[in-house]
């Protein structure tokens, strides 16, 4: 089944607890090749929103999915969850590298553990070009073989994005993913996001609006779980159609 | 306003006393035992420790028991203690780590939780219960292999204190590690077997050594099934075989009083070097954070 968007969510509620909805009846439909950016209040279920995304939500016990995900025309719930976590990689706020893996196994991690074998000079090249991509490259070049705890939280949330991106997703979901990162490295990751979605459908979630207004396309508003508005970035921020919109974009660029 | 503030600076200096009082009181059980052992034992250490000596026994019971000679080596009792406890650590290890993951991955059932209380009352039970059981289960039905039995008693003593140092590593172990692995597509199995426990290996290391410091001093189950391999079965094998048990066996000969104190140093000193070890093993690099064993 053929489909003009990447990714589809037709009335998607996630529960943690029964009946506690933290997302409400959510639908969206997203092209590829595009930046869509979550923002909302604090705890108004961006996260949540995206980890159903790439079935991660499964992880905690006793949470109930209503709704549907399509990716590219396709149930992610009738897929096995390994091969739509492989399809849909993340990036979490924190950055999480495996301490007993060197820099470079870190990189190629997601071939390892999906058993995809490659060639000596293929897993170099997918490591220079990761590297490269996450602009980590020349920081670690001499250091390959280290172990990424030497590294700062910093360079770690960049290998961290190495590492997800270094399996080519067809869709990156990144989780607040500037946390961690100094503005000298935020500038520089939305110049990475920039060149990224000529190769992938990337969503984010952030807290920064400056930042989210920069980066994305497409804008989603949420509140208290619900999809406000969802809509062309510059016209979710210049000419909301929504007054909570309005209400919440005011109030946090003040 | 001022004589309140220094009423509280005398309340404070009081308290801080007495907390630096009872610290030192708590360590005069420590000092007290390492006093006796270095004074006892540090004298005879350079005497011929580690000759082929027998034992004679005065004590009538034990005489009896004890028909022949036994060896007072001690190296054997060094090699045999550490033999019977890497017998225990052979199931003991990969039980403890599996059924702590079990429970940690599934805490939220109430199955799992009732399942670790049950595991964690093994530490409960009297070790001379855990020495008579091992006796009925492999001594008496094989007649025979003591040292078998001698391990297979420090294995269940051994399953909650694994059990124990798995969990607190466990705790410790950042969240988002299981999370970003199985975002990369890892199966459940792989992110636990090569992201998991691997991140883990200090820790469980430290743990380990931990276990076999408080193990390799255990001393009630294989006195028990020693006492009964030697009464019934008439085997002494493992008289001279661990160093707990000879240190029993020296205490039971007036003439072998002074190899007893020797013989307690150099488990002292066993004991001393696998905890230091241990400890210096918790430091996991990853978190700069101290695992405090």
């Amino acid at each position: 089944m053929n489909s003009e968007y990447i990714l589809e969510l037709k009335d998607l509620s996630v529960s943690y607890s029964p009946d506690k909805y933290a997302v409400k009846k959510v639908s969206a439909s997203i092209a590829p090749n595009i930046v869509t950016s979550i923002i909302g209040p604090s705890g108004c279920g961006k996260t949540t929103l995206l980890r159903s995304i790439n079935r991660l939500h499964e992880l905690y016990p006793s949470t109930q999915v209503r709704g549907e995900i399509l990716l590219k025309g396709e149930n992610i719930q009738k897929l096995p969850s390994v091969e739509v976590r492989r399809r849909i990689g993340m990036v979490f706020q924190q950055p999480n590298v495996f301490p007993q893996m060197s820099i470079f196994e870190n990189v190629i991690s997601g071939y390892q553990l999906n058993y995809i074998v490659l060639s000596k000079q293929d897993k170099m090249n997918v490591v220079e070009e990761s590297l490269v991509a996450a602009a980590l490259w020349e920081e670690v070049k001499d250091i390959l073989y280290k172990k990424p705890t030497t590294l700062s939280i910093e360079q770690q949330q960049c290998l961290c994005i190495a590492r997800a991106i270094a399996l080519k997703p067809e869709i990156l979901l990144m989780d607040n993913f500037t946390f961690s990162l100094d503005s000298e490295r935020t500038d520089r990751m939305e110049e990475l996001i920039y060149q990224m979605k000529e190769e992938q459908t990337i969503i984010v979630t952030t807290q920064n609006l400056s930042h989210a207004a920069r980066i994305s396309d497409y804008t989603i508003f949420m509140e208290e779980g619900r999809l406000i508005e969802f809509g062309v970035t510059s016209n979710i921020f210049l000419k909301p159609a929504n007054k909570r919109t309005e209400q919440y974009i005011t109030n946090q660029m003040q | 306003m001022k004589s309140r503030q220094t009423y509280r600076i005398w309340i404070n200096r009081i308290c801080s006393g007495l907390v630096c009082l009872f610290c030192l009181l708590a360590l005069v059980p420590f000092f007290a035992v390492v006093w006796s052992l270095l004074s006892h034992g540090l004298e005879l250490f350079h005497t011929n420790l580690f000759d082929q000596l027998f034992l004679n026994y005065s004590d009538e019971m034990v005489r009896q028991v004890e028909e022949t000679s036994v060896s007072a080596n001690i190296l054997y009792g060094m090699g045999g203690s550490l033999l019977i406890v890497i017998i225990g650590l052979i199931p003991a290890v990969p039980l403890g780590i599996l059924f702590t993951l079990y429970v940690f991955e599934n805490r939220f059932h109430g199955f799992a939780s009732l399942i670790y209380y049950l595991g964690a009352s093994i530490s409960g039970i009297p070790s001379v219960i855990i020495g008579m059981i091992a006796y009925l289960w492999i001594v008496e039905p094989l007649n025979g292999f003591p040292a078998l039995a001698g391990g297979l008693s420090l294995s269940i003593m051994m399953l909650p204190i694994i059990s124990h140092y798995t969990l607190h590593v466990l705790n410790i172990l950042p969240v988002g590690l299981k999370e970003s692995a199985m975002a990369l597509g890892a199966s459940y199995t792989d992110t636990m077997l090569r992201i998991v426990l691997p991140s883990m290996k200090n820790g469980l290391f430290a743990g380990i050594l931990m276990t076999v410091s408080r193990m390799i001093a255990q001393s009630v189950p294989l006195i028990i099934i020693v006492m009964g391999t030697s009464a019934i079965q008439g085997d002494k094998s493992l008289s001279h075989a661990a160093l707990p048990v000879l240190i029993w066996n020296f205490f039971n000969c007036p003439d072998m009083i002074h190899r007893m104190w020797a013989a307690s140093l150099t488990l002292f000193l066993m004991v001393l070097v696998l905890t230091v070890f241990a400890k210096c093993m918790s430091y996991p690099l990853q978190n700069k954070k101290r695992i405090s064993l």
